[in-house]
């Protein structure tokens, strides 16, 4: 496998003693996690272990309490979802972040539309139109118009338009929370694959996901949350969806 | 009939001379003047009047030498072929419009053989009475009455009839330029105030210990209020021994639940300020806010027309005259100036204006107290 | 389904009737259908109907809600709401007219200073609803109190007639095209839409006002800064009310502190017109077709002779079945 040993050299990111405290509730306590170019990694853990906390600290919407950050061997501090962005660290949550009322095109490029004439700032339409179809026939997403308004497009097809958006913004690490929930099985396969591309393309993945099949066939490596802590990293090839479920449901033995 | 609105006596004062009369030529205008004043004041000078309908402007003429008061609708012209008037009514919402002066302008056209165009200028609206001259001109009215009571678009209203050369009579708040048909607003005050103090004296109430209210809008300009005005002067001229501390003038502008909710708010505000306050003589502007101030002396028990106080007000509108005639609220009489009878007078005038024949500037409409010594007469049950 | 990479689709599926009924261009093409139906019924109805000079004088009575309405058009579609436009239109009007009369700025001056207040009234409701999240209902009523109130008490609740004939001009001349004499104030609110109908179809900042209206937490993730724009959106439908109560005033020949607020004509002809209080969607060809039809109305009836009590049943009845097609046609 060509992405056997991707967990060498410098991480794209790595997170050091990373916590979370709400007053004296520990959300997320002392994580440490590298993720490496060309990796997927699956954070598993029953609810409220803190995954969702420790995402939202690598996409800058809570900021850490303790340890740090570091892109690339660098320090970072992210006081701002612009500030991961900046970073290159892209993230979907359950609800997509889609203008449901706008085109595929436009929703691709929110927040990074091309425009002519600095005082009008008109927008590039046609341009927009082909570079979305460019993008989207590259990462083999089937939506047939990027003139399509995302309130027309079935769940799998919005999931894509979101990734591709992500795609767009040149991400470096995708941050993908519970993206099959609501998807059905042709688009679950779809969405998959979409992934593994992104892997092919270098780019980091982190999926929260509690579908067991979906985490083994993509995942580099699986990282198990319970209570806010840390408590296993697992190479996937070496470990089984048994033995997964009993970490996420006893804990170290 | 004055709800809100108007203009103040400076801003009247200003529109003098600027009112857009159609050109007239230099020796004729100085043998016949076109009527240029503002007859909002009807103690103005009235001319006798023609239309000159290839200037688009009334000249005052100065051949007739009769009263200009002597102007009666008895001798008025019979329409030659059916003329169309455009009516601009004040509303068709109000008391005041809706069972007066509309049906008997509707009425009053009907006899005379008139087409009436009646278009509803939506008080409060400022926008409307504009629309609607725009239409009147449309359809070619041989003449038009504007009920419109913002005195301040009166000149853009004008304007546009005299573009078109259509002759005009405004009623109630005058229009430059145009013949004036409506009530003399500082009479009935006046009116209200003899009428108080016959009333004062009757009962034999201390003229010294009067309490003068006056009801004021400040929305309302310097003709309507006149109604206040020359109430509290008639007062003033008659008992100058009473302080002027004895005067009171409560705003009473529309609020959103309406002049009478407004005028029962400030009168009971008055009232608790004025605990020991007796002999009250209050007026306002028109019926709405005296049938509140009624309202609120009755609630705050302190409405018996005997020894606390007495509210006269203005217009005759149903609610005023239901309360006069029942005799069991302090409202005790009501300045009326007939709009049951404006059609009666206008039409004829209209028709006399379009035979070319002379009229004055301004007609004035009877004023008369409606108490419950002559309520039966002129409002029979 | 492959595609040619190098050219951009069309719409894939082609025409269909459905998804076009539910578009923003269906709603206008319907309510241009209704128009014309209208415009035929009263031509058949009254002489005096289907006349240049009537459709000039419908064109002068629909040009001030036009004006408004096109403006806060873009505010809406970004899921705003405006309730002190009658107040700031009012302001506008004494403002302008104060100006003239007292100072020496003249024209430009008068209507400059009414803008400014517009986009001050604008950029105070702007800054409460964007930076505190206060609900834009409550805060635009409050500042419709505030701005009336104010506008009363500088003026002395007294009107500032207006006699400079070049500000008049800006509200009764007409503009001569041929055999027709196009009224001033109409040629104003029809700039005023090619402008914002630009604005809203070729520019960046009309894309983020749909974008806004969609979704604004997926604009904020995507480094938009909604609240910038949701505070210009709040400027310039006050600079809208403050354009409308300049041309008011010239119209009037006077600025007026206590004219009826005319937010909820404006508010309902652009919801007639096909944007949703939820905001996302609308045109301002929408808003000009919503405002001709309810003109149209209007005008239709009076010269039919139909009281205007039965015109306010009407008016209102009109916006109750566009908004009712409008939930139907949902479910198509």
């Amino acid at each position: 496998m060509q992405h056997a040993e991707t967990t060498q050299g410098t991480p794209f990111l790595e997170a050091r003693h990373i916590g979370k405290r709400y007053g004296g509730l520990h959300a997320v306590r002392d994580v440490n996690l590298s993720i490496y170019p060309g990796e997927v990694i699956g954070i598993v853990g029953d609810n409220g272990a803190g995954k969702s906390t420790f995402i939202k600290m690598l996409a800058g919407d809570h900021q850490p309490t303790s340890g740090e950050l570091l892109i690339e061997g660098k320090p970072v501090r992210f006081a701002h979802p612009r500030d991961a962005k900046q970073a290159q660290i892209e993230t979907i949550y359950q609800d997509l972040a889609l203008c449901e009322n706008l085109s595929v095109m436009d929703n691709i490029f929110l927040g990074h539309e091309l425009t002519r004439n600095p005082v009008l700032r008109l927008l590039r339409r046609s341009k927009m139109h082909i570079e979305s179809r460019v993008l989207l026939d590259d990462l083999g997403i089937g939506i047939p118009s990027t003139h399509e308004l995302v309130v027309n497009l079935s769940g799998g097809q919005r999931q894509a338009t979101a990734l591709a958006r992500v795609a767009k913004a040149g991400a470096k690490l995708i941050i993908l929370d519970e993206p099959s929930a609501a998807l059905g099985v042709r688009e679950t396969r779809a969405l998959l694959d979409l992934i593994l591309r992104f892997r092919s393309q270098g780019k980091s993945i982190l999926v929260i996901s509690h579908e067991m099949r979906d985490v083994f066939e993509i995942t580099d490596r699986i990282a198990i949350f319970k209570r806010g802590e840390l408590i296993a990293i697992k190479r996937t090839k070496e470990t089984t969806p048994d033995e997964i479920v009993s970490l996420i449901i006893r804990g170290r033995q | 009939m004055y709800k809100a609105a108007g203009l103040t006596a400076v801003l009247a004062v200003s529109l003098l001379g600027v009112a857009p009369i159609g050109a007239a030529i230099a020796q004729d205008a100085a043998a016949n003047p076109t009527l240029t004043q503002d007859p909002g004041n009807p103690s103005q000078a009235r001319h006798w009047v023609t239309y000159d309908a290839a200037a688009g402007a009334y000249r005052v003429d100065s051949s007739v030498t009769a009263d200009p008061a002597s102007w009666s609708a008895a001798n008025a012209a019979k329409a030659a072929d059916r003329k169309l008037i455009c009516f601009t009514a004040e509303s068709e919402e109000f008391d005041w419009d809706v069972v007066l002066v509309n049906p008997s302008m509707r009425r009053a056209a009907e006899a005379a053989g008139v087409e009436l165009l009646l278009l509803n200028n939506q008080y409060p609206s400022t926008t409307k009475p504009i629309e609607n001259a725009d239409i009147c001109v449309q359809r070619s009215a041989d003449l038009v009455v504007s009920f419109n009571v913002f005195s301040e678009i009166a000149p853009a209203i004008m304007t546009k009839y005299n573009e078109a050369k259509i002759p005009v009579i405004a009623m109630d708040v005058a229009h430059p330029g145009s013949v004036f048909y409506g009530a003399d607003n500082c009479k009935t005050g006046a009116l209200a105030a003899q009428f108080a103090l016959q009333w004062a004296k009757d009962k034999n109430w201390p003229l010294d210990q009067l309490q003068v209210v006056a009801g004021v809008d400040p929305a309302v300009g310097g003709a309507p209020n006149c109604r206040n005005t020359g109430f509290v002067d008639a007062i003033k001229a008659a008992v100058p021994q009473l302080p002027a501390s004895n005067y009171h003038d409560v705003d009473m502008r529309t609020g959103e639940l309406g002049p009478v909710a407004g005028a029962i708010a400030a009168t009971t505000d008055w009232l608790t300020a004025h605990p020991d306050a007796k002999y009250i003589i209050a007026t306002s502007i028109n019926d709405d806010r005296a049938y509140g101030i009624a309202q609120a002396m009755k609630q705050a028990g302190r409405g018996d027309s005997a020894v606390d106080g007495i509210v006269i007000g203005k217009n005759a509108e149903k609610a005023a005259l239901d309360a006069v005639r029942a005799g069991d609220t302090p409202l005790v009489g009501t300045v009326s100036f007939f709009g049951n009878k404006y059609g009666d007078d206008v039409i004829p005038l209209a028709l006399d204006i379009l035979a070319g024949k002379p009229v004055p500037s301004i007609v004035s409409v009877a004023h008369e107290v409606i108490s419950k010594a002559n309520i039966d007469t002129h409002y029979p049950q | 389904m492959t595609q040619s990479v190098t050219q951009p689709d069309r719409n894939a599926g082609g025409f269909n009737l459905f998804s076009f009924a539910r578009s923003q261009e269906g709603v206008v093409v319907f309510l241009l259908v209704a128009l014309m139906i209208v415009v035929a019924v009263f031509s058949a109805a009254s002489p005096y109907f289907f006349d240049v000079r009537n459709g000039m004088n419908i064109g002068r009575a629909i040009s001030i809600i036009g004006i408004a309405s096109a403006f806060t058009t873009l505010l809406m579609i970004a899921g705003g709401l405006d309730l002190s436009i009658g107040a700031v239109m009012n302001a506008a009007g004494v403002v302008a007219a104060m100006v003239l009369t007292q100072t020496g700025l003249g024209v430009g001056g008068a209507i400059l200073a009414a803008v400014a207040v517009g986009a001050l009234v604008g950029w105070v409701n702007g800054m409460f609803i964007a930076k505190l999240g206060i609900n834009p209902l409550i805060m635009t009523i409050a500042m419709q109190f505030v701005v009336r109130g104010l506008t009363l008490g500088f003026s002395a609740s007294a009107s500032k007639v207006i006699v400079d004939p070049t500000f008049l001009a800006i509200g009764q001349s007409y503009f001569h095209l041929g055999p027709l004499a196009i009224p001033a104030p109409l040629l104003w609110m029809l700039l005023a839409m090619l402008v914002l109908w630009f604005v809203l179809r070729f520019t960046l900042f009309g894309k983020y006002v749909y974008a806004v209206g969609g979704k604004a937490s997926a604009c904020r993730r995507a480094g938009i800064n909604v609240n910038v724009i949701t505070i210009q959106l709040y400027m310039l439908s006050g600079i809208g009310a403050a354009l409308a109560g300049v041309v008011l005033a010239a119209i009037q020949g006077a600025g007026i502190p206590y004219g009826a607020g005319s937010e909820l004509s404006v508010i309902s002809a652009v919801i007639l017109g096909g944007v949703s209080l939820a905001g996302g969607v609308g045109l301002i060809e929408g808003t000009l077709v919503a405002v001709l039809l309810v003109g149209v109305l209007k005008n239709g009836m009076t010269l039919m002779g139909i009281s205007s009590v039965f015109q306010m049943v009407a008016e209102g009845l009109v916006l109750v079945g566009a908004v009712t097609l409008d939930r139907l046609k949902r479910r198509l």
